[in-house]
């Protein structure tokens, strides 16, 4: 007995002998290129670190992210970006106790409203994101506590060989089950807010008029194209999916996801009247680790040409018009985003929605369970 | 009395110590018990009885059994009901059929149970779209044959969903079954062919109570696993086959609203335990009846 | 279904008369089956009669279990027939054949009681209700297990079980019962127990039962007839009396008596006895008479309980007692006869006249215990 005490105590120690050497190495190493690197490192809340972690949705937005911002970003800093796919109420929680796991959030201007009202976002010191003036950001973009990157818009996308040469025009076409004959798609609350605008400008509400909704007269409006959807959407990419299968031949989609559908060889084209446009924005969390590191990557990422980069990536659309000058023509007529097309569609108005859509939701829940 | 006690000393204290060192060993899992799962559903509890401003309150709960939450609630039961049955029908055939297959199909067609589960939700509804959908392979298939009725509605529907959630549930009942069944001795049919007994009833009333605990469990599993599923339905059924985990997760993620969603898994939880129950009920109940039955 | 042992009268219990063996319960001819190149059974013929309690005897890969497995239809035979009370079962599945199997793994229905294992087979039969409980009532009765009725099998011992495995395959009178190695899994002394009581069982109820065992004592103490077999044939298919006394192969002497055997030559015949000279130590031993022509060289078999030891000089060879050992009523004796590298000459002879070791003793037998088998005859 005495012996097998011994034994296990003897492996016990040399275990944490072990372990205290993989620990020892990690920090010497880490020391290593700590110090090899702060050289023009200021670093006030990170302790002189060199990384910042962003928060962003990930997929392949996060891929053309990595490629078009944070690996130039990291070559032209030395800081280094780690990323974190992350939902918008566990972030919360890690605000709140004061232990945010990441410094930038990229996330919808609409998330960030909620944040500020959860008291979970930094002021922003607009001194030290340049970029904001040069890249000549919209005035409607700047907020106190988030600045709009680019938005995406949600819009029409049809099946071309379904209308014998037909082309919907509007929301009321997407509304006239007669006209345009096959199955809908449109998003349910867990993919996107509810599309109660569509419903009011295909009853013919004016686009400038749309706010605040009539929810009642947009359920009315719902209510007729109802027995036509097939299907409510809950991601982005399922709208091509259905189209692209012949399960429906018209449905809202993210204008991004289009242009991977006619790579593709899908017969699909977008209508971009009556768009609705949603931000997204970048804001600093509160406690912010490396909030330095955070204004940095920040400001780097709103530089018109960061943006266009992106826009090259992947089709979002850059809040900065700078950045739309610096692609080409092709390149800019591709995105729902470009000068051309602004007056089509229409800005979600985030305050209507924060107030509304809880109720919304749960009504729009009871309509569609009929 | 001296004389009485003094002998019981020494093991008494031999027991107390082996009790001490007993909760020692005992203790890690209890802390890890107290920690990650008696604290975290304490905490849900407390969180779905206060009100915003810290109250008691039981509106939360009126909340989540009333109106539109109310049906959905029922909506989970039913779907869950319905896909242990499927789940347990099929796997059981498929089971069946893979105990009497050489080990390296058996592995194989395992396989073909399990990767379903390894494949992104996305990928999976294309596949089941290329299968069911209006221009899918079944409904083309039955169009060619011009069954009347073609295509038929296989997707954005109950029917829709309990495909979905039966095929995801296969791996656990088939696995589950497989090894009841494997645990089965084959030589007990052989045992009762002898005394006579053809296939019909050999499997009725021997093979079939034999493997029973096997299925009460995978359907119960079954059951358990689909009350809590959201991914499947919201990718293959319509707003009527929206489950409870759905709401729960829409008013966590949207809307940061705790409470309700604490409530709602509550009911959940105390839906699992009664599934549970009754289970348990039932099969003690049916050993009861059969001990009576043979005395 | 119509000959399915429902009609026949209720199980006799203890007292009643044995039924009367009347003509063929089963037949068997030709019976082969190969598994690839191996013959596990080849050609296997025999008759067994009704009331009859036969033994098939080998050992492991003897062929013994495949016989049995053929006749209760588990395994389907290459060729040959299989009769029972007149009726080809050969190609009939299992179910079909109205014959009661006792494993040697009981393999009772762990789901049912005691009581409810036994019905079982009276169930499928159609039986009615009142009917069952008697029957089951009879036939657990005479096996000592009334009280054990409402239990679950794994609540009793291993006698218990086989004891409920055997009630189940005679509570519907099959004309046939196999049972293979049914006390394979049981301590001796159960199995001591349970020999005589399925015995006397099959005695008073008549039944025909067709064993297989390992077990060449078992197989002695419970047998009408007995086969034995080895690599798939049957090497003799009679009375235990006859198997021991007059064992018509080499390998039955060896399997069943544990024979010593001496090679000889023989060297004079008249009309009673056979005179052999054997090879080694050139005495004289008389057996019966055989019908092997003088000259013929052979292999002189006599059981060790055979041989008696006699004052040196006397017998037909004479040996020092190597070893002598005390095993209860016996001394068992290994005599050197021959030269170092030959087996000891083996004697069993009552305790208290036996020999000791290292004394000087002549061996001699009974020449009606002496068995001669032509040298070439293999075993």
């Amino acid at each position: 007995m005495k012996d097998t005490r011994i034994d296990r105590r003897l492996f016990l120690r040399g275990i944490g002998g072990v372990t205290a050497g993989v620990a020892a190495a990690t920090a010497l190493s880490a020391c290593g290129t700590g110090t090899s690197r702060t050289a023009g490192g200021s670093g006030s809340g990170g302790k002189g670190s060199k990384t910042v972690v962003v928060r962003d949705s990930g997929g392949s937005y996060g891929a053309a992210l990595q490629k078009a911002i944070y690996t130039p970003f990291t070559q032209e800093t030395g800081i280094s970006v780690k990323v974190l796919n992350l939902d918008n109420a566990p972030l919360l929680a890690q605000i709140k106790q004061g232990r945010p796991q990441c410094d930038l959030i990229n996330d919808a201007m609409v998330s960030h409203t909620k944040y500020v009202k959860q008291d979970a976002l930094e002021a922003l010191d607009l001194d030290r994101l340049g970029s904001v003036k040069s890249a000549k950001i919209p005035e409607n973009q700047i907020t106190e506590y988030a600045i709009g990157h680019s938005f995406y818009g949600q819009c029409i996308a049809y099946r071309t060989d379904a209308f014998g040469g037909k082309k919907p025009e509007s929301w009321a076409d997407f509304f006239d089950a007669k006209a345009f004959k096959g199955g809908r798609a449109m998003c349910s609350p867990d993919g996107d807010l509810p599309e109660l605008e569509f419903a009011l400008l295909a009853d013919g509400v004016p686009m400038d008029k749309l706010y605040p909704l009539d929810v009642d007269r947009a359920f009315k409006v719902l209510t007729r194209l109802r027995p036509d959807i097939k299907k409510f959407w809950d991601s982005g990419p399922l709208p091509g999916v259905l189209l692209s299968r012949q399960e429906v031949t018209m449905s809202t989609v993210w204008d991004g996801r289009i242009a991977d559908l006619q790579k593709q060889g899908v017969p699909v084209e977008r209508q971009l009247n009556g768009m609705r446009r949603q931000f997204s924005g970048y804001a600093i969390a509160k406690g912010a680790t490396n909030a330095d590191n955070a204004y940095k990557l920040m400001d780097f990422a709103l530089r018109a040409e960061s943006q266009a980069a992106l826009a090259k990536a992947f089709p979002s659309n850059p809040s900065s018009p700078v950045a739309y000058a610096k692609l080409t023509e092709d390149e800019r007529n591709a995105l729902a985003g470009a000068p051309k097309y602004y007056d089509k569609g229409f800005d979600a108005d985030v305050d209507w929605w924060l107030k509304n859509e809880a109720a919304v939701t749960k009504r729009w829940l009871e309509w569609a369970r009929g | 009395m001296a004389a009485l006690t003094a002998p019981a000393r020494p093991r008494k204290l031999l027991a107390s110590r082996r009790t001490r060192v007993g909760i020692l060993y005992a203790l890690p899992v209890v802390v890890y018990l107290l920690v990650l799962f008696v604290y975290p559903i304490f905490s849900t509890l407390l969180l779905s009885l206060k009100d915003a401003d810290g109250s008691f309150t039981l509106h939360w709960y009126a909340d989540a059994l009333s109106g539109v939450n109310l049906s959905v609630l029922f909506t989970t039961l039913r779907i869950s009901a319905e896909t242990a049955v499927l789940s347990l029908v099929f796997g059981f055939v498929l089971a069946q059929a893979i105990t009497r297959l050489k080990p390296i199909l058996a592995g194989l067609a395992m396989l073909v149970v399990v990767v379903p589960h390894f494949v992104s939700a996305l990928v999976r509804t294309y596949g089941w779209i290329i299968m069911l959908g209006d221009k899918g392979l079944v409904n083309e298939t039955l169009t060619a044959l011009s069954i009347p009725g073609a295509p038929f509605q296989l997707l954005y529907n109950e029917l829709g969903v309990v495909i979905g959630t039966t095929s995801m549930m296969l791996p656990y009942t088939v696995l589950l079954l497989y090894g009841v069944m494997r645990g089965v001795d084959r030589r007990l049919l052989a045992a009762a062919a002898s005394m006579g007994a053809g296939r019909v009833t050999i499997f009725r009333r021997v093979y079939l109570p034999l493997v029973a605990p096997g299925l009460a469990s995978a359907g119960l599993l079954s059951f358990i696993l689909s009350l809590g599923y959201y991914i499947t339905p919201a990718l293959m059924g319509g707003p009527n086959q929206t489950m409870i985990a759905t709401l729960i997760n829409q008013q966590v993620t949207k809307e940061n609203q705790w409470n309700g969603a604490a409530a709602q898994g509550v009911i959940l939880l105390v839906l699992t335990l009664a599934g549970l129950l009754l289970v348990k009920v039932v099969s003690s109940l049916g050993a009861s009846r059969r001990r009576r039955n043979g005395s | 279904m119509a000959d399915f042992g429902v009609a026949t009268p209720s199980v006799k219990v203890a007292g009643a008369k044995p039924a009367t063996a009347t003509g063929k319960a089963l037949s068997v001819v030709a019976l082969r089956k190969t598994y690839g190149d191996v013959v596990a059974v080849d050609e296997a013929s025999m008759e067994i009669a009704a009331g009859e309690f036969v033994t098939f005897l080998g050992s492991s890969g003897s062929g013994k279990t495949t016989t049995l497995m053929m006749i209760a239809g588990f395994c389907e035979p290459d060729s040959g027939t299989i009769t029972v009370g007149g009726r080809d079962v050969t190609r009939l599945a299992p179910q079909k054949r109205n014959l009661g199997f006792v494993f040697q793994q009981y393999l009772l229905f762990p789901h049912m009681t005691v009581q409810e294992n036994v019905a079982f087979p009276l169930t499928l039969r159609g039986v009615g209700k009142d009917e069952i409980r008697r029957r089951v009532g009879e036939t657990l009765e005479i096996a000592g297990l009334s009280r054990f009725a409402g239990r679950k099998p794994r609540e009793l011992s291993g006698g218990q079980q086989q004891r409920v495995a055997l009630c189940r395959a005679l509570v519907y009178r099959p004309p046939v019962i196999l049972m293979d190695e049914p006390l394979g899994a049981l301590d001796k002394k159960l199995r001591d127990q349970l020999q005589v009581e399925i015995k006397t069982i099959q005695q008073e109820l008549g039944l025909t039962v067709i064993y297989v065992t390992h077990d060449q004592e078992e197989a002695l103490v419970m047998s009408d007839r007995i086969a034995v077999m080895r690599n798939g044939l049957i090497e003799q298919f009679d009375t235990p009396r006859e198997l021991f006394e007059r064992p018509r192969t080499p390998f039955v002497a060896d399997f069943l008596g544990a024979a010593n055997f001496l090679p000889g030559r023989i060297e004079q015949q008249d009309g009673e006895h056979t005179l052999v000279r054997l090879d080694n130590s050139g005495g004289l031993i008389k057996a019966r008479r055989h019908d092997l022509a003088t000259g013929t060289q052979v292999k002189v078999a006599v059981q060790p309980g055979r041989l008696r030891a006699c004052a040196a000089d006397d017998g037909f060879c004479t040996g020092a007692v190597e070893t002598a050992t005390y095993v209860g009523t016996l001394v068992r004796a290994g005599v050197r006869i021959d030269d170092k590298d030959a087996p000891l000459l083996r004697l069993e002879v009552p305790a208290g006249r036996g020999p000791v070791a290292g004394e000087l003793v002549g061996i001699t037998a009974d020449p009606d215990d002496v068995n001669l088998f032509a040298a070439e005859q293999d075993g």
